[in-house]
């Protein structure tokens, strides 16, 4: 039975920009666009895990803002006086506190008093306050659109922005299922792609899906979008060598545009302009012309720094317009009971990627019927995807009407995913050395006490005097059984009671 | 009926709704030594900051006024307002800043109905804070999933008017069966608001008596206070 193996998707913008050295920071702090979007966004991403995680992103902006605008100097005593006194809170305020000051925002002070970072306290209050000259949120273009009275520009209106991200994105996630299409997306896209290793290069006949790619897609939009960034960002300081604070800060300054509003590309530093092509092709930027001075943020660039439910929200109020059914965007999945999967879709791309876990029956215009069994999720979890990943893909793209139940989605369906899942990892393999024919109980004895106190046994048996020694303590204990041997040999003079236990692997 | 949502399980994908009375009674404000255009900067910041924090988070101004309460945001407007993206702000704090201050203004531009209401020394409170529970309502019923969490912040100068006080007091046990608390925080003023009091402790808000140094005070303490209510388990006292 193949271990499978589960890659985390750690590439989550806190952990990025942690790993950044404390100058770096600094200098990033300069613009408030850049402030804001870390205080909602990445402080979001502090707790990885959601069971553990919960309130600690809270905790966090509650001590920011606290000190933002007290002008008393504050201890680390001070501080966790606010905290209520039981040992839950204690660690999460400590946690928070540790994470605070990865980010080089909280910094602790030789006499033990605990500071904002001065640029991030300053430009965070020009943020909320209004003030200063930065511009930090978006120059607009100013001119009037020189093309508005002929008819060979249209001007984008929000419609067109939707479809271009949508096209766009799609693009390359149909790419990664493999689906046929015509246009394959561009250069930069399949550099991306290889780098982040959710696609590798297969013999000769070009690129096809890891495991990690298998769980890309199951993500959400925004998770997708981010980690695509992260990637590019890597690439882009190692190869192109941009500057990573311009190209972090433009990131964040996109999260604070206004859809549908065209912004003046004058003021973008040349790094930040380099961006911008790259940017189109991912979905994120529109641009009339690829040297028109203005380009129009859409949706995928807006809700980047506004978490999940911006998306939904926002794509649930532009459907309302089209006369659609009542399925929007997201939530077009119903999971019966009896394990049968109704998905109110017709996109390409979703019933591929609904393939992954599903067993597919049948197609009809408007809907595609499947079914989730043994199977199908077994070969979604050779693949890598794991349970916790396909059930919240059933719940992000629950049709509204699952919404109306108790629980979104049939607790069986729940639990029996978990279930096969759990049947994979029934037996769990270690390789060891198994120590046998221990001649007296007193010597199983001995070796047994030495070999817990270095703490390599994996298994023993007393009535059958077997011991299962792990193989990095293997020698030592080997070394140890020899040692005595000799030493009863010198001892006792004869051989008859010298007898220990063979090793046998 | 209405089912009572749970709002005792703090989920990290709430959105906080924060519904904020201003009490504007200007003669009582001309009384103070701390300005009421002043008091609104510090207010407009505290606003700012409140929705810095999350990207769901909501925020709805009333302004008690003597003898009339009203809606300062959100007013629904028939013309399209002009789109003047300034970039130096962030786009949603401006929107709502231009908003207050200039239904404010307009606000205390008509003179009349202060001047026709008999009790100036007051403000209409019990007004301001059902149409604030109504408010709320609205929103929680459009609110499908249930992520709304909304709390009443009051920021009060005047003494309390007791001809106010039956229906403060219904107000107050309707925002308790809603489980939206209510904090209170008094800049100016000699007396303890008797029946602000007895609404924060009711609902389960906080309460801030501020009688010396009122300047920075409302952005300071608001903010330590404040979310006490959802960070509570781990929580700031």
């Amino acid at each position: 039975m193949p271990t499978v193996i589960v890659a985390h998707f750690k590439t989550n913008i806190y952990e990025y920009l942690e790993a950044l050295q404390k100058s770096t920071l600094d200098k990033l702090y300069e613009e408030p666009a850049t402030c804001l979007a870390i205080f909602r966004f990445v402080f979001s991403s502090f707790g990885y895990d959601p069971s553990k995680g919960e309130l600690l992103p809270s905790l966090a902006r509650q001590l920011v803002m606290s000190l933002l605008f007290s002008t008393q100097v504050m201890s680390k005593a001070d501080l966790r006086q606010w905290i209520k006194n039981d040992k839950e809170s204690m660690s999460k305020f400590e946690e928070a506190l540790d994470k605070l000051q990865k980010l080089h925002i909280m910094i602790e002070q030789e006499t033990k008093t605990i500071v904002l970072n001065s640029s991030f306290k300053q430009k965070f209050q020009e943020c909320l306050t209004g003030g200063g000259t930065h511009q930090s949120f978006g120059r607009l273009y100013n001119k009037p659109h020189r093309h508005s009275q002929s008819n060979s520009h249209k001007l984008p209106d929000i419609k067109l922005l939707d479809e271009h991200a949508k096209t766009k994105w799609e693009e390359i996630l149909h790419f990664m299922v493999g689906t046929d299409r015509m246009n394959s997306p561009g250069a930069s896209v399949l550099k991306v792609v290889t780098k982040a290793n959710l696609m590798r290069e297969k013999e000769g006949k070009g690129l096809e899906i890891t495991n990690k790619g298998f769980q890309f897609l199951l993500q959400d939009v925004n998770t997708q979008v981010w980690a695509f960034l992260i990637q590019y960002l890597d690439l882009a300081s190692e190869m192109l060598h941009m500057n990573v604070v311009e190209v972090l800060n433009f990131f964040f300054m996109l999260g604070s545009l206004e859809l549908g509003q065209d912004y003046s590309v004058e003021g973008l530093t040349d790094t930040q302009r380099q961006l911008l092509d790259d940017l189109t092709n991912y979905g994120l930027i529109y641009r009339p012309k690829k040297s028109s001075k203005r380009y129009y943020p859409t949706r995928l660039a807006t809700t980047l720094t506004s978490g999940n439910s911006a998306i939904v929200s926002n794509s649930a109020s532009s459907n309302l317009t089209d006369d659609d059914d009542s399925a929007t965007e997201q939530g077009f999945i119903i999971v019966e009971t009896n394990y049968k999967l109704y998905a109110y879709t017709s996109s390409q791309l979703q019933i591929s990627v609904l393939n992954l876990f599903c067993n597919l029956q049948y197609q009809f215009s408007n809907m595609v019927t499947a079914e989730i069994n043994r199977e199908s999720v077994r070969k979604a979890l050779k693949h890598g995807i794991t349970a916790s990943q396909i059930i919240s893909y059933l719940t992000s793209h629950a049709h509204p009407q699952m919404k109306k139940r108790p629980a979104l989605l049939p607790s069986t369906v729940v639990d029996q995913i978990q279930l096969w899942e759990m049947e994979l990892n029934r037996l769990v393999i270690t390789n060891c050395y198994l120590y046998k024919e221990f001649r007296t109980f007193a010597d199983y004895e001995v070796v047994l006490k030495h070999a817990n106190t270095l703490g390599v046994v994996i298994w023993s048996s007393d009535s059958k005097r077997m011991i299962g020694i792990a193989e990095a303590g293997h020698e030592r204990v080997k070394a140890f059984i020899k040692r005595k041997i000799v030493q009863r040999r010198s001892n006792g003079g004869d051989t008859t009671s010298s007898a220990s236990g063979t090793p046998a692997r | 009926m209405s089912v009572l949502k749970d709002t005792s399980t703090v989920n990290e994908e709430d959105a906080n709704l924060l519904v904020l009375i201003i009490d504007t009674n200007p003669i009582v404000w001309n009384k103070s030594n701390f300005p009421l255009k002043e008091a609104l900067r510090h207010i407009l910041v505290f606003i700012n900051a409140h929705l810095a924090l999350k990207h769901d988070n909501d925020v709805a101004i009333i302004a008690s006024h003597v003898g009339v309460s009203k809606f300062l945001y959100p007013i629904p407007t028939h013309e399209n307002s002009d789109k003047t993206i300034f970039p130096n702000m962030y786009q949603k704090f401006r929107v709502i800043d231009e908003k207050v201050i200039a239904n404010m203004s307009a606000l205390f531009e008509d003179v009349d109905t202060p001047n026709n209401y008999p009790d100036k020394a007051s403000s209409m409170v019990a007004g301001a804070l059902s149409m604030a529970l109504c408010y709320i309502n609205r929103i929680t019923k459009a609110d499908e999933i249930g992520h709304v969490k909304s709390r009443i912040l009051i920021i009060s100068v005047s003494p309390d008017s007791p001809y106010q006080y039956i229906s403060i007091m219904n107000c107050i046990f309707s925002a308790q069966k809603l489980c939206i608390p209510i904090d209170v925080c008094k800049v100016h003023g000699t007396d303890t608001p008797v029946f602000l009091q007895q609404a924060s402790h009711i609902t389960g808000g906080k309460s801030v008596w501020t009688l010396e140094r009122p300047v920075s005070v409302i952005k300071r303490l608001s903010m330590l206070d404040m979310y006490a209510q959802f960070v509570c388990q781990v929580s700031l006292i």
